[in-house]
């Protein structure tokens, strides 16, 4: 200990004005944070915080890049390699820098932040603290591996922006719901635990033996993997996945899905009833049954393949189509639109064929509501969420750390609406926005109290429909029929 | 004497390049060990392997009794490493780096570090970045000398050094060869033989010779015979493998003689051209040993291995 505390001593010395650099950055962005909307822009039509949070991330990666190459790993010139370090001082050397002037840092300027806008202290703690975990894991760790595996500032510029270039251009070509609300945090974590799978053998590796081709290999086999997932993992696999988790809820839950020729709409159909149309619209009536009182059902996302009599598959990706919309006991049915190609269409059009369904759908239920006259000043209303009137008297709701679980919706005057986004499924108590306080427009201009109303999700569920003797033809959106 | 370093068939390949091919060496315990060799031959190499900074393709070197690979922490302790090639940490001044060495060398010697300090002229409060090339060397070998190491190492120290900058190095390592095993890789031959005690000589991968500094100089002579009447050089099958480099012009036949006794080297040359008017033998300067081996290794590409 005595020794990285010695190597620790000297990385400041030979750092300091990196770090007061990055003590500054991490300053100003607490200033502007606590002093209005870090992301909107202010007179001069410039986005001070963005450019703050993008300000930090380059200095902060600098200063890491810096402190690991003050010992670089690969190369045969480095003075350190002929003088006598352990390999573990060395490394808790850097470790020890940078929680001191990269994580200890923020997790002050948070704390600050969080405190001065009034929210409970205590109860944010844990969602600090993960979130500050987090932030360590899934933005520095890679920054310390890829500079233990670069012998320089500029090869390990250059590895990071072919990295960045390469993983940024997977999830451009992946499947564009994966990494997106509700189940997001599925797809994230297995990245993560598979990024950190690769990181802390490399590290190892390098500090301990020095074995930067075989590290490097290791690198390179990672990243081939986690391109593979990020192609791979699908939002139905994350929304499988999130079912299986809250498997017994699931199970025990009495919700059940069919698919109801009579409940067509009486006129439907986006695609209008022209000849030269290559695509017919297909309705497909579902009818939520067995919805416990007080209880409501969210849609996730459906995936619907239909099967011709002589086995060919065509397969309708509706993961996106219909997300956040709900059906209650009173109204129990949600359309489902598939369009599929004209000639398709017209060969299969009186062949009956099967008709599969999966549904992937949260149950809400356990209503909390609260009535608030709201003030200019932000003021707690239910489960650390606190609300106020905006700029131009717009009612804005802000939460700390990560938008709440629950299904939050706003009622006043004529208008209803969601509060936020759609709920974020993790069961993880904060995410990893450099700001902690996630501030949004909610509703119009209210003229008197508001009603805020609070849903828990109570399980996430799968049901899976299949329809024998499905003829298409009976299925065709109004708007085509004729 | 035990050997300090002891190499065993160590072999180096970087991709198709072979350096090493099974270089054989020991450097005995209080020698001054200078490793000598035209560029390209390995000596770098070796050194780097020995000091773990590379590792072998095959075979092994040791110090103090340690496998380069299992060199750690401990070992390093005891081993001192200059390099001509060596990153320094440049921002830091001549003393912020000798404190900040202090730590990890329990046998650290402050008095030891000043007097070095003092004997090079070494301004304490510069960054090394700012020191010449010939102070910064000084700076590393005072950093090295400091804690007392068993073995010093040092690959091509003098290389672009002033006399003056030479001079107070070699100083420093003649005093502190009592109690340090010093293994020097030089081209800087006059200076290598102006101290070292013992000679390896490494081609092509292959250590040629090794053995003291006073052996090799008296065994290398270059040789000027007259005969009479003038006479060509005799065939190669009779010219005695000791022999290199024969010339003759007129009466005068010139050689170097490697392996030089006096009765002997007479007799074989009455054998090889019968009476002779005159021999002169003429010792050699370690620069001439080298230049004559470099061109016998380079030039008739003829096995040195019996020299």
């Amino acid at each position: 200990m005595r020794e990285a505390w010695h190597i620790f001593k000297k990385d400041v010395r030979y750092l300091r004005l990196e770090i007061a650099f990055v003590l500054a950055i991490i300053t100003i962005f607490t200033w502007i944070v606590r002093n209005g909307n870090p992301y909107g822009t202010n007179v001069a039509g410039v986005i001070p915080g963005a450019w703050i949070v993008a300000l930090f991330s380059i200095t902060s990666t600098y200063l890491m890049a810096r402190l690991i190459h003050a010992e670089a790993i690969p190369g045969d010139k480095q003075f350190w390699v002929t003088r006598p370090y352990h390999w573990k001082s060395l490394f808790a050397a850097k470790f020890l820098f940078i929680i001191a002037f990269v994580n200890v840092p923020l997790l002050i300027a948070r704390f600050v932040t969080i405190a001065s806008a009034g929210f409970p202290i205590v109860a944010s703690l844990p969602g600090l603290l993960w979130s500050q975990a987090a932030m360590f894991l899934v933005s520095q760790i890679p920054v310390i591996t890829v500079a233990a595996l670069t012998s320089g500032i500029v090869s390990f510029i250059l590895s990071a922006l072919i990295l960045t270039f390469v993983v940024s251009n997977a999830f451009f070509r992946g499947p564009s719901d994966a990494f997106s609300f509700p189940t997001q945090w599925i797809g994230s974590s297995i990245l993560l635990v598979t990024m950190l799978a690769v990181a802390i053998p490399i590290l190892f590796l390098q500090y301990r033996d020095r074995r930067t081709r075989v590290s490097r290999t290791l690198g390179i086999a990672g990243v081939v993997v986690l391109i593979i997932l990020i192609l791979q993992i699908s939002y139905t696999s994350e929304l499988n996945a999130q079912v299986w988790l809250s498997r017994q809820l699931s199970q025990t839950s009495p919700i059940e899905v069919a698919i109801d020729s009579s409940r067509l709409p009486a006129v439907h159909g986006l695609v209008p009833p022209d000849p030269e149309t290559k695509f017919v619209e297909i309705d497909v009536p579902l009818v939520v049954s067995n919805i416990p009182a007080g209880q409501e059902v969210q849609f996730d996302a459906v995936a619907i393949w239909y099967e011709t009599a002589d086995g060919r598959q065509r397969h309708f990706d509706l993961a996106g189509l219909g997300r956040g919309s709900k059906v209650t006991a009173a109204e129990p049915v949600a359309q489902r639109a598939l369009y599929i190609e004209s000639s398709f269409f017209n060969s299969e059009r009186d062949r009956p064929g099967v008709l599969h369904t999966s549904v992937f759908a949260t149950v809400f239920g356990n209503l909390q509501e609260k009535t608030v006259q709201l003030q200019y000043e932000p003021m707690n209303v239910l489960r650390g969420m606190q609300c106020y009137k905006g700029s131009f008297e717009l009612v804005r709701c802000r939460s700390v750390l990560r938008w709440p679980r629950q299904l939050l919706e706003v009622r006043y005057d004529d208008y209803a609406g969601p509060i936020g986004p759609l709920p974020s499924y993790s069961p993880f108590p904060g995410e990893m926005n450099l700001n902690p306080i996630d501030d949004r427009v909610v509703g119009p201009t209210p003229s008197g109290a508001i009603t805020i109303e609070i849903r828990e999700p109570i399980a996430h569920v799968r049901r899976d429909v299949e329809v024998r003797n499905f003829r298409l033809a009976d299925f065709v959106a109004s708007g085509n029929r004729g | 004497m035990s050997a300090v370093i002891r190499a065993n068939q160590l072999a180096k390949r970087f991709g198709r390049l072979e350096v090493l091919k099974g270089l054989d060496l020991e450097v005995p315990e209080g020698s001054i060990f200078g490793l000598i060799g035209p560029n390209g031959a390995g000596k770098t190499t070796t050194l780097k392997i020995l000091m773990n900074i590379l590792k072998p393709t095959a075979g092994r070197i040791e110090a103090l009794g340690v496998d380069s690979l299992q060199i750690g922490p401990a070992t390093l302790t005891e081993i001192g490493y200059v390099s001509e090639n060596q990153e320094m940490p440049e921002w830091m001044t001549v003393e912020h780096l000798l404190r900040y060495l202090k730590p990890f060398y329990p046998a650290w010697d402050d008095a030891r570090a000043d007097e070095l300090v003092r004997q090079f002229n070494l301004p304490r409060d510069r960054k090394l970045r700012n020191l010449s090339r010939g102070m910064r060397m000084k700076a590393a070998l005072a950093s090295s000398l400091a804690y007392h190491p068993r073995l010093l190492v040092m690959d091509e120290p003098f290389s672009g050094l002033d006399p003056l900058v030479r001079e107070d190095l070699i100083q420093s390592l003649v005093e502190s060869a009592d109690e340090t095993t010093i293994l020097i890789s030089s081209h800087d031959l006059a200076e290598i033989e102006s101290f070292a005690s013992h000679i390896g000589y490494l081609e092509d991968g292959r250590l040629k010779f090794s053995e003291e500094m006073a052996s090799l100089t008296s065994r290398f002579r270059e040789v000027e015979i007259i005969v009479e009447p003038p006479a060509a050089l005799p065939g190669e099958r009779e010219w005695p493998k000791t022999w290199l480099q024969p010339q003759a012009s007129s009466a005068l036949v010139r050689f170097v003689e490697t392996h030089f006794e006096p009765n002997r080297t007479t007799d074989e040359i009455h054998r090889v051209f019968g009476d002779v008017q005159q021999i002169s033998v003429n010792p050699m300067p370690l620069r001439s040993i080298f230049i004559t081996l470099a061109r016998e290794g380079g030039g008739r590409a003829r096995s040195l291995a019996h020299l």
